[in-house]
């Protein structure tokens, strides 16, 4: 199901604004809950949700690296977002399936906003299965919980909680499938509870 | 292809349409929303942003009602408040205002009905859910401002969690006055970090913010800051160990928790005020829709037990 535009254009859900206020407020409400997972498939149409994720972000008042080569020539003037080196882009997108060579923005004591946000791509994400298990605590979650990752180099976990480990200072990450939305921002506190070969599937 | 190239200026269409849903641009919106992000990552950190001029003076909430514009959708529910009233002229002209803005929308008085409750000075008696949002009203968000002029350095002291001067400046006033003498805007700590203003809310409402199950937005419109206090994060209002923090009293002089006259209600914030008639001093829930739904219940069971 394609959506028009004011002046009758076919345009792809994720570039209208109605799209973008439903799938900001999810994304306000998953960074506000870390553990709680949202399916964005109803939206997408054939559009990745890390391309949606971007698309209700950025402008061009904000840079974006795009460290993996996951976007297209074409996604760029559509994201209005200026190309920046990685260790200066405010938003950042990676497949998180390789290792992070690089230091992200972290903020300042004095402006902590500062710092950069990271957009993760994975290959799966659920409560139950996955190569990773991972234990999260910290503000908004409500006692602890748990999620389960998988098709995330284990260095990326590291290195998180190596950049956040002097708040205010730290990184906020937003961590997507195919289609399902992960909240992780700077407080929250995250441990590996178990590595898995076969993603749990006995 | 050619799909893309095609629709590349669809934000300018709409942005330029007479007024855009919610009356600010996407471009304006995409900025607060992504400051709201930032302020819900660092619980309590003031987010600055270039607050927009809005048809009405800054300071009638402006900050508030940029938040609501930038959040709300046509599936959303709106409640606006001002001193627990729907009905004061400011709540009334706030509503009106995004009501004509936000074409699809809903709005109710009954905080059960919303999703989005927009307020001033009061944070609603009914505790509010996972699935609702708050936006608070903010006239002075920095509470350090009573200690230190200079924006710069506050920002460091903030950083820095350094709260040392506004601890002794409280302290002093109790010394002096014997009493916790901030009835509003009592600074609180959020995540045992940041000291946030928590708004022109009552001492009473301030717990509310603690371990709340529903997101808090704040939003100062002529200071452009927003800040948040996300679901589930402890909120601690300052205190010493010799004074603890306590919330209002509503005893009479016999020591008897005094109740609303409207729906005997003896657990809410009440207003006094002077009956025009008789001269006699009455107390009614500040709340109006909780006193509503009080009286509803009452009659409710009076009707069954009749
Ligand atoms: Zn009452």
């Amino acid at each position: 199901m394609l959506k028009q535009d004011l002046l009758g254009a076919y345009v792809n859900p994720i570039w209208l604004a109605d799209t973008q206020q439903a799938l900001f407020k999810s994304l306000m409400q998953v960074l506000s809950r870390p553990g709680r997972l949202d399916n964005w498939a109803e939206w997408l149409e054939n559009s990745p949700a890390y391309l949606a994720v971007l698309a209700t972000l950025l402008d061009g008042e904000v840079s974006l690296a795009d460290v993996s080569g996951l976007l297209t020539e074409s996604n760029w003037p559509l994201l209005q977002a200026h190309k920046s080196a990685v260790e200066q882009a405010n938003y950042i997108l990676c497949d998180a399936t390789k290792a992070p060579t690089f230091l992200p923005k972290l903020g300042t004591l004095s402006s902590p906003d500062f710092a950069a946000t990271l957009i993760l791509k994975v290959s799966s994400l659920d409560k139950m299965q996955g190569n990773i298990r991972l234990k999260l605590t910290g503000p908004g979650v409500n006692g602890e919980t748990e999620i389960c990752v998988s098709g995330i180099d284990q260095a990326w976990l590291d290195q998180r909680n190596e950049w956040c480990s002097a708040f205010p200072l730290g990184i906020d990450c937003i961590l997507v499938d195919d289609t399902q939305i992960l909240g992780l921002p700077r407080t929250t506190k995250v441990e590996i509870l178990e590595v898995r070969d076969n993603g749990g599937l006995n | 292809m050619s799909n893309q190239a095609k629709t590349s200026d669809t934000p300018f269409r709409q942005a330029s349409a007479e007024y855009n849903f919610g009356f600010l641009d996407e471009y304006a919106k995409k900025e607060i929303r992504r400051s709201v992000l930032k302020a819900i990552a660092i619980p309590g950190y003031q987010v600055p942003y270039s607050s927009r001029e809005m048809p009405m003076g800054r300071g009638f909430g402006t900050g508030g009602l940029q938040l609501t514009l930038s959040l709300i959708g046509k599936q959303d529910t709106l409640k606006v408040i001002d001193q627990g009233s729907d009905d004061s002229v400011n709540a009334v002209n706030l509503r009106s205002f995004i009501e004509m803005t936000c074409p699809g929308i809903d709005t109710t008085t009954k905080v059960a009905e919303a999703n989005l409750i927009q307020s001033r000075h009061r944070i609603p008696e009914q505790a509010l859910r996972e699935d609702q949002v708050l936006v608070l009203q903010v006239p002075y968000p920095d509470a350090l401002v009573v200690v230190e002029p200079s924006e710069d350095k506050r920002k460091i002291m903030h950083g820095e969690a350094d709260y040392s001067r506004l601890l002794v400046k409280l302290y002093e006033d109790i010394v002096k006055f014997d009493e916790i003498t901030i009835s509003h805007r009592y600074p609180t700590r959020i995540n045992r970090h940041y000291v946030i203003d928590s708004s022109p809310i009552p001492r009473w409402d301030v717990p509310k913010m603690n371990d709340s199950k529903a997101l808090i937005l704040l939003g100062a419109g002529r200071e452009k800051k927003i800040y948040a206090v996300p679901p589930y994060t402890l909120a601690e209002p300052l205190e010493f160990d010799d004074v603890p923090f306590r919330v209002e009293g509503f005893n009479d002089e016999t020591g008897k928790r005094r109740t609303c006259h409207r729906c005997g209600c003896d657990h809410s914030f009440l207003d006094e005020f002077i009956d025009a008639r008789s001269g006699e001093k009455l107390y009614q829930c500040s709340d109006s829709d909780y006193c509503d739904e009080q009286l509803k219940s009452l009659s409710v069971n009076q009707s069954l037990e009749g």
